[in-house]
């Protein structure tokens, strides 16, 4: 006889002062709404915790054997909405599906370092790559790369960089009881699953298209339009050049396209300035940058980002469904995965909750919903994975029921 | 006071809530479980341990929800604190801006201004050519303000350069509206009244008919067909001038 095993999903979020409290509280309650502790727990947490505190709190309640990945954040994305200074874990038991933990160091070269990682999930590939990678030591977009040169552009990977508090010094990572500070940890998932995620942006331009004339490593920009990047920056900054460099924060590069006599700034791929390099006149992106890639400054308002928001909701749901799942709904479990840069949060200020406000008015508050702010976002756009900075990505899983 | 019916072995209990299930047991002053002789069941007691976890759990979740709230209220004063110290940058900014934008402005209204008085001189061009004898050539559109200026430009070289004569060679104008042709012999009187002659030349014949169709009449001003014309009559004097 055949029986079907239900998947249970369950998030919660936690706000104690003590990380190893919050931490041990929010497995209990996972532990409650799923009947028995979550074989596969993904964990972000502010920033402000100890990774080492975490750990030690969720392994008070969690049996060693549970696949365990999980990352510092800039504020934490759940079932409570958008909250900061807490521990926000999500917890699954997934009968029927495989999950494997792993991790890497960071590195000099980000490509080879995708590489290795994608190698050892050759054989059998996985469905789904839930990714945190370091953007402090490691070029996130080489690293999706050497990934994608191993599994392919359209295996789904999702995530987002770990954060700190915003002063791009040091984030942490967990995997199972492995604490590291540089590279990238990931869960990879093997099952029947499926997948429908975007990711858009809200800002707009606010310059002149501008050709990037000289790039070095893919991501440090040296020349615009044939002069030194940092100039044709600070000039078209004009007096907002005093907040160098925290205003780079509201002004990121955006990529225009051009194709078939239309143009247009694709809304996904934003590259944030992530430092500056006064000596060289360069400006240094979170990101890589198509080669002679014509780019533009970006900026928006409060309410532009929360139309990204929006945007990027609407597409998902607009998005075909898988027939499986059509034919039973009640055969999948769902789960909502959000990762969000964490510049959103510092420009939306006060209305950064508005953003989990418009993801619960349009989608059943029910269905688990789990995120972080990021340094970083990675998720498929048409099928294929990208590396985006400056976005709002969410993604909708469906698990089907194993048997 | 005690039970009716003690409330550890009656089902009906079940249903009563934790906090009055509790109070009835700790005020019963016969509770079996007082007096050390209570023979609960296993189910009781199994149903009690899963209501005080299930009560553990909420007040766990309550305190969660507190702290929750209580964080989203100094992130929402740090969040203002920060909006506000952003708009008071942005005011700065601005001020800065309209501060320097003002500069601009005026900067450019001064060169514009120095340009228009250079554009004006370059309009009314007087040039003395003979020993009391002037000569305006004339370009170009003759509207209310370059024949104001060009009346006062005039009417003072006159009386500097104690001129005779002053030539007003039309030759580069394409048209005369009935203001401006009003205005040219307004200057021929004011010429005539400062003890000079005033003599037009270069007439095109398009708009001597615009100045006739508009009933303007210049026929008693002293005219020549040319520049040429005009000056040689300078030189030779052979005949006078016709009055106005």
């Amino acid at each position: 006889m055949i029986t079907q095993v239900a998947n249970r999903i369950a998030t919660a979020s936690i706000v104690n002062d003590d990380p190893e409290a919050a931490a041990q509280e929010a497995i209990r309650e996972l532990t409650d709404q799923l009947g028995a502790p979550p074989s596969i727990v993904v964990v972000v947490f502010s920033a402000d915790f100890s990774a080492q505190a975490i750990r030690d709190g969720i392994y008070r309640e969690l049996p060693a054997s549970s696949v365990l990945v999980g990352c510092s954040s800039y504020a934490e994305l759940g079932p409570d909405g958008a909250l900061t200074h807490s521990v926000t874990a999500l917890g699954l038991q997934l009968p029927g599906y495989q999950a494997r933990a792993l991790s890497t160091q960071g590195g000099a070269d980000s490509f080879a370092i995708g590489k290795s990682l994608g190698e050892g999930l050759l054989h059998p590939k996985p469905d789904l790559l839930l990714l945190f990678p370091d953007v402090l030591t490691l070029n996130v977009t080489r690293l999706l790369r050497g990934l994608q040169s191993q599994l392919g552009t359209e295996l789904p990977i999702l995530g987002g960089a770990p954060a700190d508090n915003g002063q791009f010094r040091q984030t942490e990572m967990l995997c199972g009881q492995h604490i590291q500070q540089s590279g990238a940890v990931a869960l990879a998932l093997f099952g029947p699953l499926s997948i429908s995620s975007a990711a858009c942006s809200g800002y707009t331009p606010v310059s002149v298209p501008l050709r990037a004339t000289s790039v070095e490593n893919g991501n440090v920009l040296l020349e615009l339009n044939g002069k030194r990047a940092l100039s044709v920056y600070l000039d078209l900054l004009g007096p907002r050049r005093n907040e160098m460099p925290a205003v780079t924060i509201e002004y990121p590069i955006g990529v225009i396209r051009r194709s078939s006599g239309k143009t247009e700034v694709l809304t996904d791929l934003v590259r944030a300035v992530f430092g500056i390099d006064e000596h060289r006149g360069a400006l240094i992106l979170g990101g890589d940058i198509p080669s002679h890639a014509e780019l533009c400054i970006l900026s928006a308002t409060r309410s532009d980002l929360l139309s990204g928001t929006r945007a990027a909701i609407d597409s998902i749901l607009s998005a075909p469904k898988d027939p499986k799942d059509s034919k039973d709904p009640s055969a999948a479990s769902e789960l909502v995965l959000i990762f969000n840069c964490m510049s959103r949060k510092v420009i939306l200020g006060p209305r950064y909750k508005e953003e989990a406000s418009i993801l619960h008015s349009l989608i059943d508050r029910k269905t688990p919903r789990f995120g972080f702010y990021t340094f970083g976002e990675l998720s498929p756009v048409q099928s294929v994975t990208q590396h985006h900075e400056s976005t709002f990505t969410v993604a909708e899983v469906r698990f089907s029921r194993a048997t | 006071m005690r039970c009716e019916r003690c409330c550890l072995e009656d089902p009906a209990s079940e249903s009563l809530d934790l906090d009055s299930y509790c109070r009835k047991i700790t005020a019963c002053t016969e509770c079996p479980l007082q007096q050390g002789t209570a023979t609960i069941s296993r189910d009781v007691l199994i149903g009690n341990i899963r209501r005080l976890t299930e009560s553990a759990r909420q007040n766990r979740q309550q305190q969660n929800r507190i702290r929750q709230l209580e964080r989203a209220q100094q992130e929402l004063t740090e969040d203002i604190q920060r909006s506000d110290e952003r708009v008071a940058k942005l005011e700065q900014t601005q001020k800065a801006t309209t501060h320097a934008a003002d500069e601009q402005l005026r900067a450019q209204l001064e060169r514009l201004s120095a340009q228009q008085a250079a554009i004006m001189a370059l309009a009314t061009p007087i040039i003395q050519v003979w020993d009391g004898v002037l000569v305006l050539p004339l370009i170009g559109e003759l509207d209310e303000e370059r024949m104001q200026a060009l009346t006062e430009s005039l009417l003072s070289a006159l009386q500097e350069r104690r001129a005779r004569l002053a030539v007003l060679d039309l030759t580069g104008v394409p048209t005369l509206n009935q203001s401006s042709a009003q205005h040219l012999y307004r200057i021929a009187t004011a010429v005539r009244l400062l003890g000079a002659e005033a003599l037009l030349c270069g007439l095109r014949s398009q708009v001597v008919q615009t100045v006739t169709s508009l009933g303007v009449d210049l026929s008693s001003l002293a005219t020549t067909r040319s520049l040429q014309d005009a000056l040689r009559r300078c030189i030779f004097p052979s005949r006078e001038l016709p009055r106005v």
